[in-house]
């Protein structure tokens, strides 16, 4: 059901006309923007086949056939087949799942982080903060890719380490956003009055102040899950994500090099598909910023 | 100034100091230590030999005290791998990466900021829109994609520019050779940097253009083209500094896959075979020069404030 819903429709619920909660006004706002709704729908695609994959996928995933090495794509093998004459419809499938479970869970821990950090400075203030705040500045200042690259190196590419490292170079911008929110929400009359109520400090925190910043959290998240697909991918390319014979987009990628002059179709179709994702991720997480927060200058 | 300039020198060097002790204790962690300690010719007796004469046997503690020491004293320590003074080879990289990182940042700047402009002096135009979409491309590709199909359609398809590397072997250096193996990287290099500050500058120049002095000096008559470049873009620059400052540590990080995707002989892809390596001088060098260029620039784009903006003064 559309968010313009016809008046006769309202007869059949009850809800007073003209009442809108400030919830349902950004359902709306959100709904009217064809590009995010269709991000979101392209998504939902993605993430279902991928997650089939086991069933869905014509082949097996390390399933090698040298006979059959770099072939056009063909009735057997839609895409055609890699340089171990395995499907490549089949490896992307079982690859999405391992880039898009990196990516989502180093974006769920760069919450937490974020948000404890963020929440914790911003309702501390003084010294807890001061500090907190320099760590997350710091962080910001270093070349963090590199000392990730060297982490990696250092204790292997499991999918951990890979998410432990994706999850600590980017929580700083989250941690920022929950801490600006924190300073201007405490401050307010329901805060005053939990506090009134009897309150303690970190159930205020938990239960009044925090949840305020779900709406800039969950656009933070919503990036992060772009970045995070990016840097996963990147990484990988370099030899320092997934290690084969397992497959992700990024390493299909890294091994797809070595053939751009005989198959370059094996670079592309990878490529465009992280492409396609983080690029409905970030019109998903604009969308999300627009249908929040409508007063923003740039519109 | 100077009471500023001493604090920021020190903060620097705190952060330096930090980084360095992180690294050292990342990396000397490896299971296995140095990959030249892996030898398979080399008989147990061979490598703990090996290992006294790298100080390796020393504690942690003492080894960072040791390197540290060097560091003060300007010497960076002997490559494991390449048997050369860190500092040597350093020298080799360092020019080569600053010169594609410059490219990239000339190139970024000349596109991004006239379409930021344009595409804030007529929003929602086919020209806005045709802008955002660039830039949230730009924003989503991955940058050693881009790369590799850069390289399949200009060397591969149609033949114009080298796939990789700095100059052609055996060709005398000359300048044009030189752009042409430039070409590439520096577009791959800019190009997500481009997207940024298209976006920042368009957002940016959109709000300087609602202000009162705007409104001003449109009235007294001033030329629209005067409006744009004197009165809104000045004033948007200061946003627009910010996100280049914030990106240059990114930036870093997107040399380094470029540098390996074109084989450019920089300090990007110096640290990814070091990492690999585990070449302890080597992977320490690179991050302390690296460290450093990086926060030495975001001072220069916190004095560049100054220069913008008279308002703005540290005392």
């Amino acid at each position: 059901m559309s968010g313009s819903i016809p008046a006769s429709a309202t007869i059949s619920r009850p809800v007073p006309r003209g009442v809108r909660s400030p919830a349902r006004r950004t359902l709306f706002r959100f709904r009217r923007n064809r590009l995010a709704a269709a991000a979101l729908v392209v998504l939902a695609a993605v993430h279902v086949l991928v997650l089939l994959a086991p069933w869905i996928a014509p082949y097996g995933p390390e399933v090698v056939s040298l006979i059959e090495r770099l072939q056009p794509p063909s009735r057997q093998h839609w895409l055609g087949t890699d340089e171990y004459g395995r499907d490549v419809l089949t490896r992307l499938l079982y690859g999405g799942r391992v880039s898009l479970a990196v990516a989502l869970w180093s974006m769920a821990a760069s919450i937490v982080i974020g948000v404890a950090v963020g929440a914790l400075g911003g309702y501390a203030g003084g010294p807890t903060d001061a500090v907190l705040m320099r760590i997350t500045d710091g962080m910001l200042a270093v070349p963090l890719f590199f000392v990730a690259l060297m982490a990696l190196a250092t204790f292997g590419a499991t999918l951990v380490n890979l998410v432990a490292v994706i999850a600590l170079s980017s929580w700083m911008t989250v941690a920022r956003t929950v801490r600006a929110e924190v300073l201007r929400n405490r401050e307010l009359d329901f805060v005053a009055a939990a506090r009134a109520l009897g309150c303690g400090r970190w159930r205020i925190v938990a239960r009044h102040v925090v949840p305020q910043s779900i709406p800039s959290v969950t656009v933070a998240a919503t990036l992060g899950v772009a970045f995070a697909v990016l840097l996963e991918s990147s990484l990988s390319f370099l030899g320092l994500g997934v290690q084969p014979p397992a497959a992700s987009w990024g390493n299909m990628l890294s091994g797809a090099r070595g053939y751009l002059r005989t198959a370059p179709g094996l670079a592309v179709v990878p490529g465009v598909l992280i492409l396609v994702t983080v690029l409905c991720y970030n019109w998903l997480g604009d969308g999300l910023r627009d249908a929040i927060d409508p007063t923003r200058a740039d519109r | 100034m100077t009471r500023y300039l001493v604090g920021r020198l020190l903060q620097t060097g705190v952060l330096l100091l930090v980084v360095s002790v992180v690294v050292f204790a990342l990396v000397t962690q490896a299971p296995g230590g140095p990959a030249i300690l892996l030898d398979r010719n080399m008989g147990p007796a061979e490598v703990a030999q090996m290992r006294a004469l790298l100080g390796l046997d020393q504690p942690l503690a003492v080894q960072y005290v040791r390197w540290l020491g060097q560091v003060v004293s300007g010497n960076l320590g002997v490559s494991y791998q390449a048997g050369v003074p860190v500092r040597e080879i350093i020298g080799q990289m360092l020019p080569n990466t600053l010169l594609l990182s410059a490219a990239a940042l000339v190139l970024t700047l000349a596109v991004a900021l006239p379409a930021g402009v344009i595409s804030a002096a007529w929003p929602r135009s086919a020209t806005d829109h045709a802008v955002t979409a660039l830039t949230l491309f730009g924003i989503s590709v991955p940058t050693f994609w881009l790369g590799l199909m850069l390289i399949v359609l200009f060397s591969v398809a149609l033949g114009w520019l080298p796939p990789g590397g700095m100059r052609t072997i055996g060709a005398p250096p000359s300048l044009g050779d030189l752009a042409r193996h430039l070409a590439l990287p520096a577009v791959v290099l800019g190009s997500a940097n481009m997207a940024l500050v298209a976006r920042y500058t368009r957002s940016s120049t959109l709000a300087v253009l609602r202000e009162d002095y705007v409104r001003t000096a449109r009235a007294k008559g001033v030329p629209e083209r005067a409006v744009l470049c004197r009165h809104a873009l000045r004033n948007a620059l200061l946003t627009i500094v910010t996100v280049v400052g914030l990106q240059l540590p990114r930036l870093v990080g997107g040399a380094a896959i470029t540098e390996t995707v074109f084989a450019w002989p920089g300090m990007g892809s110096l640290a990814v075979r070091a990492a690999f390596e585990r070449d302890y001088p080597m992977i320490m060098g690179i991050t302390l020069v690296i460290s450093a260029a990086v926060a030495a620039s975001s001072l220069l784009v916190d004095l560049l404030y100054v220069w913008i903006d008279p308002r703005i003064r540290y005392d």
